[in-house]
């Protein structure tokens, strides 16, 4: 049975008539993996999009479209059913999609529906000999890696957060084709959004430049003034691990690791972060990283370009005062 | 409202720590919890009952100690507890767990809801609750964080997807995902811990249950784990100790020499 299925297939999350980036990420793995099968990677599109031809620049060799704007993730029963009908077609060996809040919402859904395997949240996927997909997720919460395959059962699913893989660049020279089809839908209408409210978000930590972040080496939430002070002298955002998450001090929207948001920032700062397998695996993106930690064993030292071995209640409010001084100095000297 | 509330017994993930010798995972001494986001789905259908009248009854699958688990949530005020418990039944992936979970939500039947956690601390996938809706052919939202009514069929919730406040009409029956944002799990009561003593805990194995066999546990699960690994990073790290004043400065040595400053 194993071997009537050919090529990667990306399912595209689309929102408001855009495709998201994970999209785009998701294809620049599908790529990569496909140069070791020779197939071809398919993008899945289901909705409605301005330009159905994107997803060729970014790697896809065939975009298969269900142009239908009734249909979202929202409606989980009718939007699996569609995609069902495009794997039963197509026959991909793997079926990618992204681990964003929609894509978790249907792919476990159409997983159970096609009677397969998927694994969630996955790091990084590779082929191995046999052509079966290799897929590395964080496990024993997040401590640990596990190397997982679906031996038997196809598609192979898995799926990704944003922000773990690279996209390729943009190249409007790639070549493609985007297929229409045309799928029956049975539009059960149990599932009804009413209103849609965009409530504010505090922190970008998806997006930022500098991010300072605070772990388990804070005894108590008013102690986060230093890591939020730190961050705002140097124009970035704070973010805080996990634990801090789960004992309340914050909102997940702080929350930088694998389980909250993958960052990808210029510098990153960990201060009381022991560096737990779910951390770094979303600091992975992170051009620099400065650690500091009283433990010199800390995980986090292995992740690191620079590390401080030392008590932050020690080391972070003289650092504090040092960078207060410099900018005062420094806007005394522009504003004279 | 007949309400069935899906609940699994955790190792407490503050308490789970790497042997620093050999690099597995200590579990032994772990103490065992109800997964946290299970609490939540628990106080909406307390909620949902409160105002609507009801039965809840909560199902587990896991080894017997997870009777524990029900015990808990039988004090918050659940009604009826299952545990599904059979050796047959280990080793599953989402898939075969799922499966299971959905004939065991068969099998009680007559229901209007089921609810469940966003996701587990240990698994952490958040698949089980859409993969148990489409077993059961019902219709599913995630990230339930509280609702407003039912009405004629439908229940009224709100959802919390990135950025926005979803407010949703869902048909009857069907499967919620619950996550933390707007409900306080409820603490047990003295009073409501002794009623709970006093409850039968149902179990079933997978006769009982009616499961074809080979989908459930290990053999029926389509992933295999083949190795478990720490993950080692390349990154040489350059080293600071000392006294803090002195290491204070060097730390904006490092930032200017980065160009941050």
């Amino acid at each position: 049975m194993r071997s009537k299925w050919f090529g990667v297939a990306v399912v595209a999350e689309v929102r408001e008539g855009k495709f998201h980036r994970s999209t785009w990420e998701l294809l620049g793995k599908a790529y990569e993996l496909n140069s070791k099968l020779g197939e071809c990677v398919y993008c899945f599109v289901v909705g409605k999009v301005s330009d159905p031809k994107e997803p060729i620049y970014y790697g896809a060799n065939k975009v298969v479209y269900v142009e239908d704007p009734e249909l979202s993730p929202m409606r989980p029963r009718e939007y699996v059913e569609v995609l069902k009908e495009l794997v039963l077609k197509y026959r991909p060996s793997i079926v990618l999609g992204p681990a964003t809040l929609y894509g978790r919402h249907i792919m476990p859904r159409l997983a159970a529906k096609l009677r397969t395997g998927i694994t969630a949240d996955c790091t990084d996927l590779d082929i191995d000999e046999e052509g079966n997909l290799v897929q590395i997720r964080p496990a024993s919460t997040g401590l640990v890696m596990a190397k997982i395959v679906t031996p038997k059962h196809r598609p192979q699913m898995a799926t990704v957060r944003p922000g773990i893989m690279k996209p390729l660049p943009r190249d409007e020279s790639r070549g493609g084709e985007v297929i229409r089809e045309e799928v029956k839908v049975r539009y059960y209408g149990d599932v009804e959004v009413i209103e849609k409210v965009r409530y504010e978000t505090k922190v970008s930590l998806a997006e930022a430049g500098i991010i300072v972040s605070a772990g388990r080496g804070f005894r108590k939430p008013e102690d986060l003034w230093m890591a939020k002070k730190l961050a705002e002298l140097l124009g970035g955002v704070m973010g805080v691990s996990r634990p801090l998450v789960d004992a309340g001090w914050v909102s997940r929207d702080y929350q930088v690791g694998f389980s909250g948001t993958a960052v990808s920032p210029r510098l990153y700062i960990a201060i009381g972060i022991s560096g737990s397998v779910q951390h770094v695996t979303g600091i992975r993106g992170a051009k620099t990283v400065i650690a500091v930690n009283k433990d010199p064993n800390a995980p986090i030292f292995n992740v690191a370009q620079y590390g401080f071995v030392a008590d932050l209640y020690d080391l972070i409010p003289k650092v504090i005062d040092i960078l207060s001084k410099l900018r005062r100095t420094k806007a005394a000297h522009q504003n004279p | 409202m007949r309400m069935i509330v899906l609940v699994k017994q955790v190792p407490d993930p503050q308490h789970i720590k790497i042997d620093p010798k050999t690099g597995f995972v200590v579990r032994t001494g772990v103490p065992l919890i109800v997964n946290p986001f299970d609490l939540y789905a628990v106080e909406l259908a307390l909620r949902i009952k409160s105002e609507y009248d009801g039965e809840i009854i909560a199902v587990s699958m896991g080894p017997p100690s997870a009777e524990e688990a029900l015990r808990e949530v039988l004090a918050m005020g659940v009604d009826k507890a299952i545990l599904l418990t059979d050796r047959r039944m280990a080793g599953a992936d989402t898939l075969a767990t799922s499966y299971t979970l959905s004939m065991a939500i068969k099998k009680v039947g007559g229901f209007d809801l089921v609810l469940a956690g966003e996701k587990t601390v240990d698994g952490d996938t958040g698949h089980i609750g859409p993969e148990v809706a489409e077993f059961l052919g019902i219709p599913h939202v995630c990230y339930v964080s509280n609702y407003e009514g039912v009405r004629e069929g439908y229940i009224y919730v709100r959802a919390r997807y990135d950025d926005y406040l979803l407010r949703l009409k869902v048909k009857l029956p069907a499967l919620l995902t619950v996550t933390r944002g707007e409900l306080r799990p409820r603490i047990p009561t003295i009073l409501g811990r002794l009623r709970a003593s006093k409850i039968p805990i149902t179990k079933w194995n997978a006769d009982d249950i009616e499961c074809d066999i080979s989908r459930i546990g290990l053999q029926g699960s389509p992933t295999r784990v083949l190795e478990v690994f720490t993950p080692r990073y390349g990154r040489k790290c350059k080293m600071f100790y000392g006294d803090p004043e002195e290491l204070a400065k060097k730390f904006i040595d490092v930032l200017k020499e980065l160009g941050f400053v």
